[in-house]
């Protein structure tokens, strides 16, 4: 990378390490989503393969 | 992101960076829009067409469902979940797994083949439909594989160039035109399709050509189905560091990817049965009429442009993580050579277009894997937690250095989900073992390279103190 590069990254990292810094995008994705599609593609596969072969 | 290339700001030189909260541009709509508009090009149209060589309607819908669902939700949990967390490229945040040099490696193999090909895929589909509109618009007779198809790829090949100078903006914009029309074409093609035959004939509609025991082409079926959903690996990650939430990232890929590809192909696989040809474009006209037909046949046309656009533009943010002269050419000169190759393969628009449920394979031989190793290692591994600035420091100081900057304990994971892919599918010749019909290939190439980095992981690396595993 060059220096300035370097400078820009530094800057952002920083940036995102302080404390007073908030960016929705950093929460996990909600255990009850995973929950969810987890349910659903097990679900949704055993039913519709068992349809589809019948 | 800024829509207009300068020194600081260019879609190229951002590339490497962690984004900030003001640079992340698509909210639930605007992502998934860039999801439908990717998802419904001619590639859903003919993976449709290749399922229709394999099964029937009420067998298609069932394969077309499941495949594209597990598909698209493993690869969306893996490439876009981490991605929008930290703001950062794929093939970054895949440092914490292969390492810098690692990653460098698994470029220089998989980029040219998937990017190239891909791209000369949509670029012969758009020539070929643009050909199709000609000969039922204006009476002309041009061939499928005709110099005036060739030129039209090269069209194709140089607008998408020219969008590209524009940045990932231009591909939102161009998205939030055409992927609404598209949407409306393709379920208007689906009624058009249903009033016309019905139902119960299309269910009794025989697959073009089956495998001969019903259950081992059902599961090839499947196998297409699993490989067009992995397909999306190397694109969705870079796309998805965009979004603004995790939700964002990642409920937009199961309207977009999933749902949109699944109805698309399911359009694809109806007319494929009821007109005998897997190539979308020689039965929309058929379906729709002249009208409905050649206009169909120009958006899926322009569709292609925008995937084109949006899966080169994930590829020029990966191919700049190889060396630091890559990271510094302008912008308008890396985006012209990522095109390169497929600009060469257009020359010879039969050979590729014919083998597409073969390449479909062969990504899902390669590309499994890979997804798996990602999963194993962010979710069952680090637990869903990066360290940025390990992203980015010298391999000296950085939890993620690992040996030269290579992790081999991720090499031999993918190495043994592609061995068993390969024990149960030849991708080639589609010869299998007795197991595949029970098992397909993809999904215990998933479940084998991921429990192979893990116990791996836990049994080498970590006692070593390698990559930052706790």
């Amino acid at each position: 990378m060059h220096a300035n590069d370097l400078a820009e990254l530094d800057t952002r990292i920083r940036t995102i390490e302080s404390p007073d810094y908030h960016d929705p995008a950093h929460a996990d994705l909600p255990a009850l989503d995973l929950v969810v599609t987890a349910v659903a593609v097990v679900g949704v596969s055993v039913l519709l393969l068992w349809w589809g072969l019948s | 992101m800024s829509d207009t290339p300068t020194v600081s700001g260019s879609a190229g030189s951002l590339a490497g960076l962690p984004l900030l909260r003001g640079e992340r541009v698509w909210g639930f709509w605007g992502f998934t829009s860039v999801n439908v508009g990717l998802a419904i090009a001619t590639w859903a149209f003919l993976t449709g067409g290749s399922v229709a060589l394999f099964v029937g309607a009420k067998a298609a819908i069932a394969v077309t469902v499941v495949g594209n669902l597990v598909g698209v939700v493993l690869v969306a949990l893996t490439t876009c979940v981490p991605s929008a967390k930290y703001g950062v490229e794929q093939f970054g945040a895949l440092r914490s797994v292969f390492g810098r040099n690692g990653v460098r490696i698994l470029l220089l193999l998989l980029m040219p083949f998937l990017l190239a090909t891909w791209n000369a895929i949509l670029a012969i589909m758009f020539g070929r439909a643009l050909a199709n509109v000609s000969n039922a618009v204006l009476g002309t007779d041009l061939r499928a594989d005709s110099p005036v198809v060739i030129g039209f790829c090269l069209v194709a090949l140089v607008a998408c160039w020219l969008l590209l100078l524009r940045g990932p903006l231009s591909l939102s914009r161009v998205n939030g035109l055409i992927a609404p029309a598209l949407a409306v074409i393709t379920l208007v093609m689906l009624v058009v399709i249903l009033r016309e035959r019905g139902p119960a004939e299309l269910a009794a509609l025989a697959p073009l050509t089956p495998l001969g025991d019903p259950l081992l082409s059902y599961t090839a079926a499947l196998e297409v189905c699993l490989g067009a959903g992995f397909s999306w690996w190397a694109i969705t990650g870079n796309l998805a560091r965009l979004t603004t939430t995790a939700r964002v990232a990642y409920w937009p890929n199961l309207i977009g990817l999933f749902g949109a590809s699944t109805v698309a192909g399911l359009v694809g696989t109806l007319a494929a049965l009821a007109f005998g040809s897997s190539d979308p474009t020689t039965w929309m006209v058929p379906v729709g009429g002249v009208v409905l037909g050649a206009l169909a046949l120009l958006f899926v046309a322009f569709a292609n442009v925008t995937s084109i656009l949006g899966q080169t533009y994930s590829g020029a943010l990966a191919v700049q993580r190889l060396h630091g002269a890559i990271a510094h050419l302008p912008w308008p000169v890396l985006a012209a050579l990522l095109l390169l190759p497929a600009t060469v393969m257009v020359f010879f628009p039969g050979g590729v277009y014919e083998l597409f449920f073969r390449f479909l394979a062969l990504v899902a031989l390669i590309v499994a894997p890979l997804c798996a190793v990602y999963f194993a290692d962010f979710y069952l591994l680090r637990r869903r937690r990066l360290h940025l600035r390990d992203l980015y420091t010298g391999d000296e100081e950085s939890r993620y250095g690992f040996w030269q900057g290579i992790n081999p304990v991720a090499f031999v994971a993918v190495a043994a989900g592609a061995v068993t892919y390969l024990l149960l599918l030849n991708p080639v010749t589609y010869a299998s073992s007795p197991l595949f019909p029970y098992l397909t290939a993809s999904l215990p190439a998933f479940a084998v390279t991921a429990a192979v980095h893990v116990v791996l992981t836990k049994a080498i690396v970590r006692p070593l103190n390698r990559g930052g595993y706790r």
